[in-house]
């Protein structure tokens, strides 16, 4: 393939763009290790309780167990309903539950590792040189175009 | 496929496109192979810490180790950037390595 070969370069440089900045985004998205977590919170049938971790959350896990103060365990879907997306729990008044009651959640956490993070602050900023390559890549095969129809 | 065969699979071909842009570097090809080896470092760098946890055993070796690998994938990954920059702007191969090769095709497809 001669160095003149623009359209193949342009053709190459757009795929790199159409491939890599969804499919790496994509990666970091879905990135994330389950850690596990325990939190002291106070069953209130007003409002939801929202779990402490946030920060660079993928998903939640689907279950969380929550422990009451002297012992005993609440059962979900009849004391309580975990919302996995959000990460907060509401709280349903039963026999065993009671407004005011101290409890410890244990939950799961998918998280973005420190690692996982460094590297997509050092990498995504290089996305918007894509840009740039695309439109030198575009400027040479139209270039490329112009020169050939003079020639002719 | 478990996690770490992906990342195995994964650094295979990064390794492979690595080389031949390195190695076997030919014009446009340079192009495939350093986008390819970008694409694959990177992804490396940014999901090798789900692989160390994810997989099966939970081997305490393998989230250590597979850090180290982010940080050597990323710097790896900006290398495969700057030399498809410089492909892209004719610096790699050298115009010279670039004339030489044309040459050489010429002659062969006359032969």
């Amino acid at each position: 393939m001669s160095d003149g070969d623009t359209v193949a370069q342009l053709a190459v440089v757009i795929l790199l763009l159409g491939l890599a900045v969804p499919g790496l985004a994509t990666a970091h998205e879905y990135a994330g290790t389950p850690i596990d977590y325990e939190q002291s919170a106070t069953v209130d049938f007003a409002s939801a309780t929202a779990v402490d971790e946030t920060a660079t959350v993928e998903r939640y896990g689907d279950e969380v167990s929550v422990l009451v103060a002297g012992g005993g365990e609440l059962e979900a879907a009849i004391d309580y309903r975990w919302d996995d997306e959000s990460g907060e729990i509401e709280w349903f008044n039963t026999t065993a539950t009671s407004s005011g009651q101290d409890v410890t959640i244990a939950y799961q956490a998918h998280q973005r590792t420190p690692e996982t993070e460094m590297a997509w602050t050092i990498i995504s900023p290089f996305f918007a040189l894509f840009g740039i390559f695309g439109l030198v890549a575009a400027v040479r095969t139209l270039w490329s175009y112009i020169a050939e129809v003079f020639e002719a | 496929m478990t996690p770490l065969v992906l990342a195995f699979a994964v650094a295979t071909v990064a390794l492979v496109a690595t080389l031949l842009w390195a190695v076997a570097a030919r014009q446009t090809a340079v192009y495939v192979t350093s986008g390819i080896s970008f694409v694959s470092w990177s992804w490396l760098g940014i999901v090798g810490s789900d692989v160390a946890l994810v997989t099966e055993t939970q081997t305490i070796w393998l989230r250590p180790s597979m850090a180290s690998i982010q940080f050597v994938a990323v710097a790896m990954a900006i290398v495969s950037l700057v030399v498809f920059s410089l492909r892209l702007f004719g610096a790699y191969p050298s115009p010279q390595t670039n004339a030489a090769e044309s040459d050489e095709r010429a002659e062969q497809q006359t032969r």
